[in-house]
C-alpha cells in the first residue's frame, strides 16, 4: 500500500502542556479512514498539524497532494466563483460544482450565503487542488445524505481516498479503517468492523456505536441473533426469515 | 412573529432547518464563534457577559469545562470546546430562552447524554425554554415537546411529540434510525410499538419473535 501522509513521533504542546506525546499516524492511498474520538481528543489539532497550521516537532511527510478542509465560517474571496478558482476548473468539476451552485449563486458573496451553502462551499474548495487524499473535518455532519452521495461517488471516480473526521459515528460504516482518538493518543485502531466490536471500551471512551450494531449486540445477548449486523435489511432478514 | 408564538407554547422544541437563519430571530445563540484576533477564554466571556469570574467558573462546571481552559486562547480551542463556552455564555446571560444550533454535531454520545439531561434540568428546575434548530431528529427525539418544521421558511408546520411516526415526517427531514427501522419492520407486517428508546425497542422485538 502507498503511504500517502506518514506522521512521524510527533510532539504537539497545548498551553505549554505536552498534548501530542510520540505521536505516529500513517494514511495510505485507497484506505478511506474515519477518526473520531469525544471533545478535545485532538482530532482537528491533528489535521491543523498536517496542514502546518501549529508549531510541532517531528515530521509529517505527504507524498502526493493532500486537501484539508477545515469546518470555518468567513470566506476571505469576495465571490463564490473566485473563493472555488472556478475558472481554472476542468469541465467535469465546473459540472460537479454546477450541481450545487447556479450562476447567480457563483457570482454571489461566500460570506452572504446560508449556512447549508456554506458547508457544501467549503467541501468544494478540494477541487481545484485536484488532490490525491481529502481530509474533511466534520462537514459531512452537516450535509444532506443525497449530497454526501453526490460527494462519495466524485471521490470514487476520482480515485480520491478519504480521511473523514466526524462525531457522527453511523458515518462509520461507510469507511473501511477507523481510528478513535482520546486525549492525545490513538485508542482503538483498525478495520472498521473489527474496532467497532470493542463495544465496552467505545461505550467506556464516550463513542458509543452506530445504532445497528449497537441493536443487533443487545439482540445477541437474548439469542434473538447470531451475528452483528450493519444495516436494517440484514437485521430483519435475521430476525424474521 | 408567528415561529415565537410556536416556540413559546413548549418547553423544550426542536427546529427543523436546511436553509433556515437562525439569526434572523434571535439576539444570541449558542453556536460556534469564528475569532479573527487572540483573546483568551476569560477576557472573551467577562467581556461578552460582564460577569464575574466565580460565576464564570460556575457556569464551566455545569458545562462540563475544565477551568484549565480559562487562560487559554479562544483561536487554540477545539470546536466542541467553543460551543460549550457559548452555553456556558448563555447560562451567564440567563436568558429565558436558550436557542441552540446544531449542537450534536460537535459532540459524541458521551457529551450528547451529559448535555440532555442539563437542558432537561435547565427546563424543569430554571424554567427555562429550549429551542434546539437542527436538520435531523436523532439527538432530539427523547426528549422534545414539539417540532416545528420549516418548509421554504414561509411554512411552518408542527408537531407534537406523539407525531413523530406520522407518515409525513418522513418526506420532510431525515428520520432518527429508531424510527426508520421501526417503520421498515412495520412494513414488513410485523408491528413494533413506536419505541422512541432503545431497551424498549429490544423488548418489544422479543415479544414480536418470540
Amino acid at each position: 500500500m502507498n503511504e500517502l501522509v506518514n506522521i512521524n513521533d510527533i510532539d504537539l504542546k497545548i498551553n505549554k502542556k505536552d498534548f501530542f506525546k510520540n505521536f505516529s499516524l500513517t494514511f495510505y492511498k485507497g484506505v478511506n479512514a474515519f477518526i473520531c474520538g469525544t471533545s478535545a481528543s485532538g482530532k482537528t489539532l491533528l489535521l491543523k498539524a498536517i496542514a502546518r497550521k501549529i508549531k510541532f516537532s517531528g515530521e509529517i511527510i505527504c507524498n502526493g497532494v493532500v486537501a484539508l478542509l477545515f469546518d470555518k465560517y468567513y470566506f476571505s474571496s469576495s465571490l463564490v466563483e473566485d473563493e472555488l478558482r472556478y475558472v481554472f476548473l476542468s469541465s467535469e468539476q465546473k459540472a460537479f460544482v454546477n450541481s450545487f451552485f447556479d450562476k447567480k449563486m457563483l457570482k454571489s458573496n461566500p460570506n452572504d450565503l446560508s449556512f447549508y451553502n456554506k458547508k457544501i462551499l467549503l467541501l468544494c474548495t478540494f477541487l481545484y487542488q485536484n488532490p490525491q487524499m481529502v481530509f474533511i473535518d466534520n462537514l459531512y455532519s452537516f450535509i444532506s445524505t443525497s449530497d454526501i452521495e453526490k460527494f462519495d461517488e466524485y471521490f470514487n471516480k476520482n480515485k480520491i481516498t478519504v480521511i473523514l473526521i466526524s462525531n457522527n459515528i453511523e458515518e462509520a460504516l461507510n469507511y473501511d479503517y477507523m481510528i478513535v482518538m482520546d486525549k492525545g493518543i490513538i485508542a482503538l485502531e483498525g478495520k472498521t468492523e473489527q474496532v467497532l466490536k470493542e463495544e465496552k471500551l467505545l461505550k467506556r471512551l464516550g463513542i458509543g456505536l452506530p445504532f445497528y450494531v449497537d441493536l443487533s449486540i443487545q439482540l445477541q445477548y437474548y439469542n434473538l441473533i447470531d451475528k452483528v449486523c450493519l444495516n436494517k435489511e440484514e437485521l430483519v432478514d435475521k430476525l424474521w426469515n | 412573529m408567528e415561529l415565537s408564538q410556536f416556540i413559546k407554547k413548549s418547553k423544550i422544541n426542536a427546529l427543523n432547518h436546511f436553509n433556515f437563519d437562525p439569526y434572523k430571530f434571535y439576539n444570541h445563540i449558542v453556536f460556534i464563534q469564528q475569532f479573527y484576533i487572540q483573546i483568551s477564554v476569560t477576557n472573551y466571556i467577562l467581556e461578552k457577559t460582564k460577569c464575574t469570574k466565580e460565576r464564570m467558573i460556575n457556569s464551566f462546571k455545569m458545562v462540563n469545562l475544565n477551568e484549565d481552559i480559562c487562560d487559554q486562547d479562544v483561536c487554540d480551542l477545539s470546536l466542541s470546546e467553543k460551543l460549550k463556552i457559548e452555553l456556558a455564555i448563555s447560562l451567564i446571560l440567563n436568558e429565558e430562552e436558550i436557542v441552540i444550533y446544531q449542537f450534536d454535531k460537535y459532540f459524541m454520545e458521551k457529551d450528547l447524554v451529559y448535555f440532555k439531561r442539563l437542558l432537561k434540568k435547565l427546563v424543569l428546575k430554571y424554567n427555562k425554554t429550549v429551542v434546539l434548530i437542527d436538520c435531523s431528529l436523532s439527538f432530539m427525539l427523547d426528549f422534545v415537546e414539539r417540532l416545528v418544521i420549516l418548509k421554504d421558511e414561509a411554512k411552518v408546520l408542527v408537531y407534537d411529540k406523539k407525531d413523530f411516526f406520522n407518515n409525513e415526517l418522513e418526506d420532510l427531514l431525515d428520520l432518527p434510525n429508531i424510527i426508520d427501522f421501526q417503520k421498515y419492520v412495520n412494513r414488513k407486517n410485523c408491528v413494533l410499538n413506536n419505541c422512541t428508546d432503545l431497551k424498549e425497542l429490544i423488548k418489544a422485538i422479543y415479544r414480536e419473535v418470540h
